[in-house]
């Protein structure tokens, strides 16, 4: 079991964790108020066993949403539940640093994405996180052509009528870095801020890789609605 | 976020307003450069449109990409390498 944590602290100091100052930007998210502090009474030290189960009821949470995430970074369910069960080792074991009530989820975000970061590259099964920043310059050129988004009005509605499977499928082309950042800020909703310090980068990485990758997406997405509509007028035909 | 800009800001640009869609967006901008850009968008329908697309498309992602439920074995693989931490922590 010990295995697990090798070279867990010497990395997570090496990166500076600013997540053990986290300081939470939205007071008004609803995760925030989720965390209980460890010691109401002021002069009680909280045990192992009080910070064991306040593990589990805390942490334990976001089981599912980190779930959620993992299988979009690793893009396999076998991989996806390696990762988590890693994270929430490392979680558990650097507990004690977490700062009550500021933002867990995104601490245990942090944690994933190192880890799915540290198993690829001991892997080399995909490039690394870096190799993302790659865009097809093609595909960039053709969704800013023509009209300004790309897009005619009917295709608006074939996009907005894509099924959940070609939506899903068009996040896994993007590059890993792109497919994150998009994911963090689209479905978990978190802050700029918040996504620089689960990714480890500056605000403005945050930025070009949300610009970048939702440009990418844009472009897929209307493939996939302008294949479907083609299919539908085909179909109507006969 | 909040990026120091010099005061003159102007949004009557399209190319400028359509930089900063994605931040708007977002809710990453300050108040009134967020007023600038709704009232640009409110006069201008190819970037109203492509506002339109973007926010399409964002919540498309958010309503298609996640939600899935860990599988049970997990959850017990977890909860009982959880026990077997606390006993060697």
């Amino acid at each position: 079991m010990p295995l697990l944590l090798d070279g867990w602290d010497e990395q997570w100091t090496l990166r500076g964790s600013p997540l053990l100052s986290y300081v939470m930007t939205k007071p008004s998210d609803p995760d925030a108020s989720g965390p209980s502090a460890p010691n109401t009474d002021a002069g009680h030290v909280e045990t192992a066993d009080e910070r064991h189960a306040r593990f589990q009821r805390d942490a334990l949470q976001y089981l599912d949403q980190l779930y959620a995430g993992a299988l979009r970074m690793t893009r396999n369910p076998a991989d996806a539940e390696d990762i988590v069960q890693e994270t929430y080792a490392k979680a558990y074991a650097s507990f004690h640093q977490f700062t009550p009530g500021t933002n867990l989820k995104a601490w245990l975000y942090r944690i994933l994405t190192n880890t799915y970061i540290n198993s690829y590259r001991k892997k080399q099964r995909e490039p690394q996180l870096s190799d993302g920043e790659k865009v097809e310059d093609w595909q960039l050129a053709r969704a800013e052509s023509h009209t300004s988004s790309g897009l005619k009005s009917a295709e608006m509605v074939a996009l907005e009528n894509l099924p959940d499977s070609d939506v899903k499928e068009a996040l896994q082309q993007l590059g890993p870095d792109f497919r994150l950042a998009v994911y963090l800020a689209d479905v978990e909703g978190f802050s700029y801020k918040e996504i620089a310090e689960i990714m480890g980068t500056p605000i403005g990485t945050v930025m070009s890789r949300l610009n970048r990758g939702r440009t990418q997406l844009r472009g897929l997405l209307a493939d996939y609605a302008r294949e479907r509509g083609v299919k539908r007028a085909e179909a109507s035909r006969t | 976020m909040n990026v120091e800009r010099p005061a003159e800001e102007s949004f009557d640009d399209c190319e400028h307003v359509l930089k900063r869609v994605y931040e708007f967006l977002d809710n990453e901008i300050d108040a009134a450069s967020g007023d600038a850009i709704r009232h640009h968008l409110a006069m201008c329908e190819p970037c109203l449109e492509r506002f339109d697309v973007e926010e399409a498309v964002k919540s498309l992602v958010h309503r298609c990409c996640g939600g899935e439920v860990a599988p049970s074995h997990l959850r017990a693989k977890i909860v009982t390498q959880l026990t077997v931490l606390r006993r060697t922590i």
